[in-house]
């Protein structure tokens, strides 16, 4: 999660012509991009730069500050970084360095670097591409968006349930949280007293069960409020409006750049 | 540091194939989910799965401390299992990936298949698995529902993490050696957490509103959802020390299937060329049969489930 920030929808309201742009549009652009990505070659630093330059004038263009796109996808990535690091020494290709640590010993290879970071790569491209999509997009279009490109009628109206209802009950969580501390001090350093593993997850639980039981009860509320609207078990929703023919071939001309983008890296790259 | 580090796999760990395999897998798994819950549902159906979905969501947010400055928080795939039944809770934690995914970027967009299917097919599968036996030998008692409880979140976790390292080594991002002790050790643990909290709270809930909770237990058997959980226990708990015990044995089919050639390769060469010789190898045949196996078991088994219960309601 968004690691206890107070303010959770990612969304930054800005004028640019990236907010405007319907959100089906963007939402094809972010997966055409995250498959070129994908598709890509191991070591196709050529076409790697290009997608970047890609993503960063969109960056540029949607007025959003730069450094704060990156910062929210540096605090997702660091983690992850150390998941892929025995890759480093996975054996092929030449050695390049050698490591003696606690009687064993590390060889990083040539292979082992190149797809160490091809995959950081690709992934730092996949995050910031993303980051971008849900600071520039309302949840509620891509909502919209998702019904248009075929996602099921139920599982779009839980999703819109489930985002209306999200940051209510995210603030509930985040008041008890603040209670918890209040009533306990900060449980479990290394050293303190109280507040060990089994204490700590006994009130865990109590506070998970609390919660869903409130919403159990909200969840009650709402169906009678929703009654009371002439709700009849139907989800009716307004239809998305048709996507104009020019970005329809905004799409397809996305498309075709991708596909030549990756036919060409094939047989730069191959073998 | 974050202990559900790997449950959310980003985009760049997995190769193609593996997510398309598994975006096509979560997907039929999911559509057969909508049909089943569609049937079930009553109107007042919609607001609670929406709210439980919210609900999980914010509940996800209360960590608690593990050792030495980790914590862990909830997953919910059992608590969702407990409060709805099997086929809701598949769609409950299906939206609940997808808005992670989607809005705060836990967990990549083409890895999406592989996470749904590990925490909303997977997870709850197994939570269903273990409350239904546990229930079935301890006859509903409260004793019963704690423990179904306490064993579907330790469960749900370990097996989730297993599928998750097996993904991560077909992949070729992290060698299965490596991987499955790592990721199996961890989640061992945390799924300790995960049980614990998921007994307490099923407790709370028990308390206040026990038909909410009997409600789940009172319906019949979901054959189907057991058969499943069944043969993927069974297929892990074999798989995963053969996969282990024979260091790099799983990337190595992995080249030899060309998954981490298609980078390298255009995609029209995958089938001719990589297909065909490699399934001249003994161990290589030996695991693609039993993928094709498990493939058509499962199948089978949800057909005939769908097929008895159509036939029961008409």
């Amino acid at each position: 999660m968004s690691g206890g920030q107070f303010h959770l929808d990612p969304y930054i309201e800005v004028h640019s012509c990236i907010h405007a742009a319907d959100a089906r549009l963007k939402l094809s652009a972010l997966l055409i991009f995250m498959l070129s990505t994908a598709l890509l070659p191991a070591g196709a630093w050529a076409a790697y730069i290009l997608l970047a330059a890609v993503l960063f004038s969109s960056m540029l263009l949607s007025q959003i500050p730069f450094g704060l796109l990156l910062r929210r996808s540096f605090v997702l990535e660091l983690p992850l970084v150390l998941v892929v690091l025995p890759l480093l020494f996975k054996p092929g290709g030449s050695e390049l360095l050698h490591l003696q640590a606690a009687g064993q010993s590390l060889v990083m290879t040539s292979d082992g670097l190149l797809r160490f970071s091809s995959i950081l790569l690709k992934m730092g491209l996949s995050i910031q591409a993303a980051v971008l999509l849900s600071a520039v997009t309302r949840f509620e279009d891509v909502l919209v968006g998702l019904s248009g490109l075929g996602y099921p009628k139920l599982l779009n109206a839980i999703l819109a349930l489930m985002w209306r209802y999200m940051f209510i009950l995210a603030a509930e969580a985040r008041r008890m949280l603040a209670a918890r501390t209040a009533r306990s001090g900060r449980p479990a350093y290394a050293g303190s007293k109280g507040g060990g593993f089994f204490w700590g997850v006994r009130v865990t639980g109590g506070m998970a069960g609390t919660l869903l039981l409130r919403s159990l009860e909200r969840a009650e509320r709402v169906y009678q409020a929703m009654k009371a609207r002439g709700y009849d078990g139907e989800v009716r929703a307004l239809e998305a409006r048709q996507l104009s023919a020019g970005e329809k071939r905004k799409i397809v001309a996305m498309a075709m750049v991708a596909l030549l983008l990756l036919l060409a890296a094939r047989q730069v790259y191959r073998g | 540091m974050n202990t559900d580090l790997m449950m959310h796999i980003p985009d760049g760990f997995l190769s193609a194939p593996t997510s398309g395999l598994f975006w096509l897998i979560s997907a039929a798994i999911i559509v057969f989910a909508l049909r089943r819950a569609e049937k079930e549902l009553d109107e007042r159906r919609l607001p609670m799965m929406g709210l439980m979905a919210a609900a999980i969501f914010a509940a996800q947010m209360l960590n608690f401390a593990v050792t030495g400055g980790t914590s862990g928080h909830l997953l919910g795939s059992a608590l969702a299992v407990i409060l709805l039944g099997p086929w809701s809770a598949v769609l409950v934690m299906a939206s609940v990936v997808v808005v992670q995914a989607l809005v705060f970027q836990d967990g990549g967009l083409l890895a999406l298949g592989a996470n749904l299917f590990n925490m909303a097919v997977v997870g709850v599968a197994m939570s269903f698995f273990v409350v239904r036996i546990i229930n079935r030998l301890g006859n509903e008692k409260r004793w019963a529902i704690m423990a179904g409880a306490f064993g579907a979140g330790w469960l749900s976790i370990f097996i989730a993490s297993l599928v998750a390292a097996l993904q991560l080594a077909v992949s070729g991002t992290s060698p299965a050696n490596i991987a499955l002790p790592a990721m199996g050790g961890i989640h061992a643990l945390i799924g300790i957490g995960e049980g614990l909290i998921t007994a307490a709270a099923a407790g709370v809930v028990l308390a206040a509103r026990p038909e909410v909770v009997r409600d789940q237990y009172g319906k019949k058997s979901e054959k189907s959802i057991w058969l499943v959980g069944m043969l993927l226990s069974v297929l892990l708990v074999v798989f995963a020390p053969l996969a282990s015990s024979h260091p790099d044995g799983l990337e190595w089919v992995a080249e030899e299937l060309g998954f981490m050639h298609t980078a390298r390769e255009p995609l029209f060469e995958l089938i001719p060329d990589y297909v065909f010789p490699g399934i001249g190898n003994e161990a290589l045949a030996t695991i693609v049969a039993g993928v094709i196996g498990v493939v058509i078991v499962t199948g089978v088994a949800l057909a005939t489930a769908r097929r008895k219960s159509t036939g029961k309601t008409v």
